[in-house]
């Protein structure tokens, strides 16, 4: 009888022994297999068709070697996870086409050789984040490469894939950087792929923004696309070609440019250039549309203590008016404003310099969650205006950028002073709520010329008249410089698009102009992969604060309880069992 | 025992996949390919004792560890350190920059078959631990097309190497001329090691002088007459001796014929510096001119005669060198020189 108890509790002692290691096992396997039960109410582990699709067209092997690798926070560890998971996701579609590898940068000791490699991979085009990371005796201060370099065919792409964005906190920071990692890797396989670039041209002629202050923008956009700067001159052929169809003996009519982009022109158009820009867009040609209604500088304001905005003529408001928008020549202030440096007195012979918020740089932030602006950092505006959509068929309008609910209109011609700063602003003025100003319009474009042009126009066999586009996009921004990048007077050096000097800060207005262009001249639909949306399920930090004991209690109480309860009962029932 | 016979085949079965995804865990999915091998970097290159190198034409060198950190070419000469220290590097470093791409693979798995240089890795065996094949640069210049081979068995995939945080290729740190490995240095002794220098100048010979330390004197002897010079500065000859710390040649002479070698070493030398160490071995480096070739002309239009940078120098009877002036004219003082003033 003894024996018998003696094998049984050896066998149950196996029994449960081998149990729990399977359990480890089962656990540990299930790390390492791929293999994935999307069961997320947002479907964050699914890729989209079209990424799908990118990946299985693969005909060669794309190389990713993501920089996240070592000792770092646990916010970036899931980020690095997340990248994981992504890629394992792309490669499972892309028939062995796509490899990757995580490295550390900082791994090796030697400080000058790691200091060539950060050099290296900023010249690649990867940023650094800087951190502060708590140790036993302090802080110190940590440089960690949150990005890619994507290779294909010997040409490389870089990645960043922490998307920064201002006066976000830093988890929602690290989620909007893995909500974007599929659009990310997508596009750079995309662009890697795309064997003749899509051609974008910089318009000049109206005074427009200089090379130099499109230099940021130019460079951003050549990673992509071929730019090119061109003055309509009056002439057809500046952005459309017409060759003759052998067949039908007629003319065809070919885009010469994907996408055109009109930075702040400060001259008046003339009617032949209109109709150059307006055939090409009946044409199916893309064009943004960076203008400023309302004449205004700083320049102004270096000299004078006063400067009047006023509106400023261009001769494109009934074009536009006709493209379903209406420009508004007024002016947003808005409490989110970027600031701007003032002289406030002296200290000894140096002038005192104190950063002020300047209501007329309002802050631009994404107006919903179209794929140009989900995630996108705050975008810096320099006197921009507002934007009115006007009802026309077959056009959807979608605004873009907006600014806070704490924003006022004011009608031009008005006074801007820097004196201004001396007051605390008035907030019960600033009560216009939320302004539009830029705005996505899609769908079927009226000619600005329609039953306005000359009989021989309108019949030239050359010209081929079109008085209504194909479907169509195009982008109007009320504020030209949201393009222009700062250009140091002295030395002619430019500054990245949105980086603001004063404060080191960089805003998303490189980011929202690579979107805008890539969204417009994307037909393929892999922009919409940038709207995906996670659920960020964050601990309620105000409820954790106040309840924080008894949720410490429920969390290490109870459990012990509920065992300690169980083993009572258990104990009891063996007892009553056994004892009769 | 049944059920438990049971659960032990399935904790069996658990633990073979476990492991060998365990054994296949890594964060470089290019190691999880069949067949393709891009483990190219050595961990620990101190572990390295012996390196072959060889190209298509035949030439090869085979580099090995001796005593300390010095390394041996061809068990002969000692092995340049600085050479060394940039192939230890470039082992420890090396990484994949990028697969080869498909347009280009022929193209480069013909070209590593045919002219690549061999470079073979021993770290302790008879066989080698790593053997790569160095391929050509990149079109950029920016990577290396290599092979790994591992155990006698070859990677069916080429890459593209590179060292992280370098920019340029990586063919030339790959040489296999042993007379390029060879450590230039001409002399490097201590004062007190030093036993005789003999300067001789050929065009000049009543310059032409030997010093020789005998304990603790250092005597200065005419070369002509082998007389005792009397009146010598002996600060100045100290100082003279300590230039001997460390002298080199820039490089071999290779692209030239055996013939026109011949014919230089055969010529009257410009001078003659022979320096015996105190356990009597000897270090003879003879200078020849090297006409002027690329013409410069002084100010007042006259050509020089000889090239004003280097010379050519025939270092211990066997090996000819380019020298430079730069280097050498310290040690080419006349007899004069040391003169009491």
């Amino acid at each position: 009888m003894v024996k018998h108890n003696h094998n049984n509790r050896n066998r149950d002692l196996i029994t449960l022994i081998a149990g729990v290691i399977i359990v480890i096992l089962v656990n540990f396997i299930g790390s390492f297999a791929f293999h994935r039960f999307d069961l997320t109410s947002e479907k964050r582990y699914t890729i989209s068709d079209n990424s799908k699709d990118l990946a299985a067209n693969l005909d060669d092997i794309v190389y990713v070697k993501v920089y996240l690798e070592g000792d770092f926070p646990a916010g970036f560890k899931r980020l690095r996870d997340e990248t994981r998971e992504m890629l394992d996701e792309f490669r499972a579609y892309s028939n062995g086409f796509i490899e990757y590898e995580f490295i550390n940068p900082s791994e090796d000791p030697d400080q000058k050789v790691r200091e060539d490699i950060y050099k290296q991979l900023y010249k690649e085009g990867l940023r650094p984040t800087d951190l502060n990371v708590k140790e036993e005796d302090g802080t110190s201060n940590k440089i960690i490469w949150p990005g890619a370099l994507v290779s294909y065919k010997g040409q490389e792409f870089p990645v960043q894939l922490l998307k920064s964005q201002m006066g976000v906190s830093p988890e929602m920071m690290l989620n909007g950087s893995i909500e974007a990692l599929e659009y990310e890797f997508a596009n750079a396989i995309h662009n890697l792929k795309v064997f003749e670039k899509p051609r974008v041209a910089l318009i000049e002629g109206h005074g427009e923004l200089d090379k130099v202050e499109t230099a940021s923008l130019a460079m951003s956009l050549a990673e992509s696309y071929t730019v090119d700067r061109i003055a309509i001159n009056e002439e057809l052929s500046s952005l459309t070609e017409r060759v003759i169809v052998d067949s039908t003996r007629e003319y065809a009519v070919i885009n010469k440019y994907d996408a055109i982009i009109i930075a702040k022109p400060t001259q008046k158009f003339s009617e032949k250039d209109k109709f150059v820009i307006d055939q090409y867009i009946m044409f199916g040609g893309r064009v943004v549309w960076l203008i400023d209604p309302v004449f205004a500088s700083m320049d102004s304001l270096q000299n004078a203590d006063v400067s009047m905005a006023i509106p400023q003529d261009l001769n494109l408001d009934d074009q536009l008016f006709t493209y379903g928008v209406r420009l508004n020549p007024t002016l947003i202030q808005d409490l989110q404003s970027a600031a701007i440096p003032v002289i406030t007195g002296r200290v000894g012979n140096q002038p005192k310099q104190q950063l002020f918020p300047w209501f007329f740089f309002p802050l631009l932030t994404s107006a919903n969650n179209h794929p140009i602006v989900n995630n996108l950092n705050a975008v810096k505006g320099e006197f921009t205006s507002t934007i009115d959509t006007i009802a026309k068929p077959r056009i959807r309008k979608t605004g873009l950028l907006k600014s806070s609910k704490y924003t006022k209109v004011s009608n031009t011609p008005t006074r801007i002073s820097l004196g201004m700063l001396r007051y605390e602003p008035d907030q019960s003025q600033f009560n216009a709520g939320h302004q539009v100003s830029a705005v996505l319009l899609e769908g079927y474009f009226e000619s600005v010329f329609k039953n306005r042009i000359a009989p021989e126009i309108l019949n030239s066999n050359e010209v081929n008249f079109q008085q209504e586009s194909k479907f169509n996009k195009m982008v109007v921004i009320a504020d030209g410089d949201i393009a222009k990048n700062f250009v140091n007077p002295k030395t002619s050096q430019y500054y990245e698009l949105g980086f603001d000097r004063f404060t080191n800060q960089q805003y998303g207005n490189n980011d929202f102009m690579l979107n805008v262009v890539n969204y417009l001249c994307d037909d393929s639909g892999l922009m919409g992969v940038r709207s995906k949306k996670l659920t960020i399920r964050l601990l309620d930090k105000t409820i954790l604060k106040k309840d924080k004991f008894k949720w410490q209690l429920i969390n290490s109480i109870l459990p012990i309880g509920l065992i300690i309860l169980f083993g009572l009962a258990h104990y009891y029932d063996r007892k009553k069992k056994y004892t009769k | 025992m049944k059920k438990n016979k049971t659960l032990l085949i399935v904790l069996v079965i658990l633990l073979a996949v476990a492991a060998y995804f365990f054994a296949t865990k890594n964060s470089n999915t290019l190691k999880t390919r069949e067949g393709v091998l891009s483990d190219f970097a050595i961990e620990d290159t101190t572990t390295i004792d012996k390196i072959f190198i060889g190209n298509s034409t035949g030439e090869n060198v085979t580099l090995t560890k001796g005593s300390g950190n010095d390394w041996i070419v061809d068990g002969k000469n000692k092995a340049r350190p600085e050479s060394i220290s940039i192939l230890m590097k470039t082992f420890a470093r090396i990484a994949v920059k990028s697969p080869v791409s498909s347009a280009a693979f022929k193209n480069v798995v013909t070209s590593i078959a045919t002219q690549s240089v061999k470079v073979e890795i021993y770290q302790g065996n008879d066989q080698p631990s790593k053997v790569y094949y160095v391929g050509e640069s990149t079109q950029n210049h920016q990577g290396t097309y290599m092979l790994l081979e591992k155990a006698g068995v070859k990677s069916t995939e080429p890459f593209v190497m590179y060292i992280p945080g370098f920019y340029g290729y990586l063919t030339t740190r790959f040489y296999s001329n042993p007379l390029e490995w060879r450590d230039a240095a001409v002399f490097k002794y201590l004062a007190g090691e030093i036993k005789e220098i003999k300067v001789d100048y050929f065009k000049k010979p009543e310059e032409s002088f030997t010093i020789k330390q005998n304990g603790l004197s250092t005597e200065l002897y005419n070369n002509q007459t082998s007389q005792l010079v009397e009146n010598f500065d002996s600060l100045t000859l100290k100082t003279y001796l300590s230039f001997f710390d460390k002298a080199y040649y820039e490089g071999v002479v290779l692209e030239m014929e055996q013939t026109k070698k011949d014919s230089i070493i055969a010529s009257e030398p410009y001078f003659s510096i022979r320096v015996t160490d105190i356990f009597g071995k000897e270090n003879k480096m003879v200078g020849y001119f090297i006409p002027n070739r690329n013409n410069p002309v002084s100010e007042d239009g006259t050509s020089y005669p000889y090239d004003l940078d280097r010379m050519y120098g025939y270092f211990n009877d066997e090996l000819l060198v380019y020298i430079q002036y730069n280097m050498f004219d310290k040690y080419l003082l006349p007899k004069s020189y040391f003169n009491k003033k």
